[in-house]
C-alpha cells in the first residue's frame, strides 16, 4: 500500500503550502528581515552622518612622553593577516556605498593619525572645525597615574574617539618603551604570540588551518545544522498540529480505515518535510546564500552540500518520526507539542559540544556523538565541515542513521496507530511497550 | 457476494476486555445489526473489522481469508464519531478520502460532485466544511463512505444527528445497498431502526455476544421468557370506547401513537383480556396482541447480564 503514501504526501504538502500563514511566513520573513535591516541601516546612517570618522585625532601632551609617528597608527597588526584581509575585502565591497560602517572599517584598517596640539583650546577648536574626530589630553602625571581624558563629540559606537582608542594604546606603549628597549623587542612586546595551528589532515600529514578558513569551511555545515533544527521544530510543530486536528476531529478513523498507519506516518513526514524544505529553500535563495557567498567568500563544496543534505533528510525523518509518535500519545494539541518537543533537545545536544567538534572533528567526543542516531545528523554536519573525516565513517554513520530510521518508523507506526485511537486518556508506560510489541 | 466472519475474536485494552471471544458471520445482501449498550465493545469490534485494530486472539476473515490492509478499499466506513477536515473544501475532502480508498484518475472530483448533487449538496461543494450544518456534514460523510462503491459498508450510528427527512434518505440508501448485494453492517441504539432495517442481528454486552440470529427468531425466542419475568407480561395495543386501562389485570398503560399500549398480568392472555373487555361492554375499534418489542429484549438481556457478572 505504499502508493497511498503519495496521496498523503500530496495532500499534506499542498494543504500546508496553501495555508495563508505558511505563505505569509515564507514570503514575509525575508521581507521582514530586509525591512528590519534597512531601517537599522537608515538610522545608523543618519546618526553617523555628522560623526563620519576622519581618521585623525589630536593629542595635547602635558607629560612630554608621547612620540608622535609620521603616519597613522593602526592596532590591527595584532590581528592575523587572513582576518585583516577578510575585513579589507568586506570594506572594499562596502567602500562604494556611503555606509557609515565602511568609513569606520577604513579607519580601523588604516589606523588613526595622531596630531600634536599645544593646548586644549587649540585642540578643541580644531575638533569643532571637524579637522580631527577626537582629542586626548595626556596629563603631566600620566606615568604615575595612567589617566587620559578624551573629548569625543559623538556617542556612536563607531566614533573616532572609540576607534582611536586601540591605536592610542599602541602609541602610548611604544612611547613608553622608546629608548628603554630595543625597537624589535618593543615590536615583540606589542605582538608577542603569533600562532600558526597545524592539524591532522586526512592523509595523515599536518596542515595549517587558519581561523578564517575554518569559519568558511564550517559556515555551510553549521548553516545546515541550524537549518535542520529550525525546520525540525517548525515542521514537527505542523505535523503534530495536523495529527492532533485529525485526532480531535476523528477524521483519523476514516484515514486509518483506508491506509495503514506506517504509510500514513511516512506520507505525513515526507509531505511536511518537503514543505519545510521548500520554505527554507525560498528563505535561503532570497537572502542568506547571496549574503554568505558575497560577504564571507564562503566556499561551497558540492560534496559537502550533498552529504549535509543526506544527513539533513535522514535526521528529519528520524526526529519527525520520534516527535510524531511521542506526540500522538498526548490527548490535546498542547499536550502533544510538549511530549514531541522532548526529542528536539536530543537534536540540539551536539550544539553544546560544538567547541569540541570544531577543535577536534575526529576526536573521541565527535566519534561517539556520530554513532548515536539522535546526535549523528548535527554532529556529522559539523565534522564534515571541519574536514578530515574518513570516508568509511561517513558511510557507516549514514548507514546507522538509515537503519535507525527504519526501526523507529516501524515501532512508531504501531504507537501511532494505537495512540491515534486513544481519546481522553494518556496511556501508561507498560501499555506503550505493549503497543510497540503488537504485530503490524 | 462478500462475507465477513468474526472467529473467536478477543481484544483487551490495559485491563479491560473490550471484546471477549466473539464469533458471528455476516453475508452479502443482508443488513446486519450490531447492537449493544454504550461501551459494550461494538466500536472495538467494528475497528477490528476495519483493520484499524488487530485482535489479540481470534481472526477476522473476509471471504474466508484474514483481512489485510489490502482489503481497505473494499470497505466503506461511517464512524460513530464523524470526522471531516473543517478547514478544507467539501469537494477536496471527498477527493482525498476517495483517493485513499484507491480511486484514481482525473474524474474523482466529478464523481464526488455527482454524489453531492444526488444528496442536494451540489452548491456546497466549494464551501469549507465548517460552513455546513451538522446535518449537511453528516450527508457529506455518507457520500465519502460510499463514493468508492465499496462491497462492504459499515455504518456506525448512521441516524444520529439526522432530521426525519434525511433519516429517510439514509434508510432508502441502506435498502438500495442491500438490493445491490452489498454487505451492510449497521450499528445503532435505535431499536425501531433495527426492526425496520435489519435481517439479522448480534447483540454485544460487556464484550460478549449475548444475542445472535434473525430479528424474528430472537423475538420468538424471548417471547416466553419475557412473559414470565415478574415485571413483564403480555402486551396489547388497544383503541376504542371505554377505559381499557382500568380493567383488572392491566399492570401498566402507556400511549402508543393513537392507541394505548397495555402491559397485562402474565397470567392474563390477550384473548381472555379482549373477551372480558367485550363482556364488560367496552367497544374496541382496534385490538392487537403486540409482539415483544426488540427494545424490551435489549433491556432485559442487558439487565440480566449485569446481574450475573461475567
Amino acid at each position: 500500500m505504499k502508493g497511498k503514501s503519495w496521496i498523503v504526501v500530496r495532500r499534506e504538502f499542498l494543504s500546508t503550502v496553501k495555508r495563508p500563514s505558511w505563505l505569509i511566513g515564507t514570503l514575509g520573513m525575508p521581507v521582514f528581515v530586509g525591512a528590519y535591516v534597512g531601517i537599522a541601516f537608515l538610522i545608523t546612517k543618519s546618526a553617523a552622518k555628522m560623526d563620519q570618522p576622519v581618521g585623525k585625532a589630536g593629542i595635547v601632551d602635558h607629560s612630554g612622553i608621547v612620540k608622535f609617528e609620521a603616519g597613522p597608527t593602526s592596532a590591527l597588526s595584532e590581528v592575523p593577516d587572513e582576518a585583516r584581509a577578510a575585513v579589507g575585502q568586506a570594506a572594499r565591497m562596502a567602500a562604494s556605498s556611503t555606509n557609515p560602517a565602511s568609513g569606520a572599517i577604513k579607519s580601523l584598517l588604516s589606523g588613526t593619525t595622531f596630531l600634536p596640539y599645544p593646548d586644549e583650546k587649540t585642540a578643541l577648536d580644531a575638533l569643532s572645525r571637524k579637522e580631527i574626530g577626537a582629542v586626548y589630553v595626556v596629563p603631566q602625571d600620566y606615568v604615575a597615574k595612567g589617566a587620559i581624558t578624551a573629548y569625543d563629540p559623538s556617542e556612536s559606537i563607531l566614533s573616532e574617539g572609540k576607534l582611536a582608542q586601540a591605536p592610542l594604546r599602541r602609541l602610548m606603549v611604544k612611547s613608553l618603551m622608546a629608548g628603554a628597549v630595543a625597537p624589535e623587542v618593543s615590536d615583540r612586546i606589542l605582538n608577542p604570540v603569533n600562532v600558526t595551528t597545524l592539524t591532522k589532515a586526512p592523509d595523515g600529514g599536518w596542515t595549517e588551518r587558519g581561523l578564517v578558513a575554518m569559519v568558511r569551511q564550517l559556515g555551510v555545515p553549521f548553516g545546515f545544522a541550524i537549518m535542520l533544527l529550525i525546520s525540525l521544530l517548525t515542521a514537527a510543530g505542523q505535523l503534530i498540529q495536523g495529527v492532533s486536528e485529525e485526532k480531535e476531529s476523528r477524521v483519523i478513523e476514516i484515514i486509518l480505515s483506508s491506509i495503514d498507519a506506517k504509510s500514513l506516518l511516512l506520507g505525513k513526514l515526507l509531505g511536511l518535510g518537503a514543505a519545510g524544505l521548500l520554505q527554507l529553500a525560498i528563505w535561503l535563495s532570497m537572502a542568506v546564500v547571496p549574503l554568505l557567498l558575497l560577504v564571507a567568500g564562503m566556499t561551497l563544496s558540492p560534496m559537502v552540500v550533498l552529504l549535509c543534505l543526506g544527513y539533513f533528510v535522514l535526521g528529519f525523518l528520524l526526529f519527525g518520526t520520534l516527535i510524531t509518535a511521542t506526540g500522538v500519545i498526548g490527548t490535546t494539541a498542547k499536550d502533544m507539542q510538549q511530549l514531541g518537543m522532548f526529542w528536539a533537545i536530543g537534536a540540539a545536544i551536539p550544539m553544546w559540544f560544538s567547541m569540541f567538534l570544531i577543535k577536534s572533528p575526529n576526536g573521541t567526543t565527535a566519534r561517539i556523538l556520530s554513532y548515536i542516531p539522535l546526535t549523528a545528523p548535527v554532529t556529522m554536519m559539523m565534522r564534515i565541515g571541519g574536514g578530515g573525516v574518513p570516508w568509511w565513517e561517513v558511510i557507516l554513520t549514514l548507514a546507522t542513521l538509515a537503519a535507525s530510521v527504519l526501526v523507529v518508523i516501524r515501532f512508531a507506526a504501531r504507537l501511532f496507530r494505537t495512540g491515534l485511537l486513544m481519546y481522553g486518556k494518556r496511556p501508561t508506560i507498560p501499555e506503550i511497550f505493549r503497543w510497540m510489541r503488537q504485530a503490524d | 457476494m462478500p462475507q465477513i466472519r468474526i472467529d473467536d475474536a478477543v481484544k483487551a485494552f490495559d485491563t479491560k476486555v473490550a471484546v471477549d471471544h466473539v464469533s458471528f458471520e455476516i453475508n452479502g445482501g443482508e443488513v446486519f445489526g450490531l447492537l449493544g449498550p454504550n461501551g459494550a465493545g461494538k466500536s472495538t469490534l467494528i475497528r477490528m473489522m476495519m483493520d484499524i485494530l488487530r485482535p489479540d486472539a481470534g481472526r477476522i476473515l473476509l471471504n474466508g481469508t484474514p483481512s489485510t490492509s489490502a482489503d481497505h478499499d473494499r470497505i466503506g466506513y461511517l464512524p460513530e464519531e464523524r470526522g471531516l477536515y473543517r478547514k478544507s473544501k467539501v469537494i477536496d475532502v471527498l477527493d482525498y478520502f476517495a483517493r485513499l480508498k484507491g480511486m484514481s484518475g482525473p474524474d474523482v472530483k466529478a464523481k464526488a460532485m455527482a454524489a453531492l448533487e444526488a444528496m442536494d449538496l451540489g452548491e456546497w461543494a466549494k464551501k469549507k466544511v465548517e460552513a455546513l450544518s451538522k446535518g449537511m456534514q453528516q450527508k457529506v460523510q455518507i457520500v465519502g463512505t460510499l463514493l468508492h462503491d465499496p462491497e462492504i459498508v459499515v455504518l456506525d450510528e448512521p441516524f444520529s444527528g439526522l432530521d426525519p427527512v434525511n433519516a429517510r434518505v439514509v434508510k432508502r440508501m441502506i435498502a438500495d445497498l442491500k438490493a445491490r448485494g452489498k454487505l451492510v453492517v449497521l450499528s445503532t441504539h435505535q431499536m425501531d431502526q433495527v426492526e425496520e432495517l435489519c435481517d439479522r442481528i448480534a447483540m454485544i454486552d460487556q464484550g460478549r455476544r449475548v444475542l445472535y440470529g434473525t430479528v424474528r427468531g430472537i423475538k420468538a425466542q424471548y417471547k416466553d421468557e419475557l412473559r414470565h419475568a415478574s415485571d413483564r407480561g403480555n402486551f396489547v395495543l388497544v383503541d376504542g370506547e371505554g377505559d381499557f386501562a382500568a380493567r383488572p389485570g392491566v399492570l401498566r398503560a402507556e400511549p402508543a401513537g393513537v392507541a394505548m399500549k397495555l402491559t397485562l398480568d402474565p397470567a392474563l392472555s390477550p384473548d381472555r383480556f379482549l373477551a372480558e373487555a367485550l363482556a364488560a361492554g367496552l367497544s374496541p375499534t382496534h385490538f392487537e396482541a403486540a409482539p415483544t418489542p426488540l427494545e424490551d429484549i435489549f433491556v432485559h438481556v442487558v439487565t440480566t447480564q449485569q446481574k450475573v457478572p461475567a
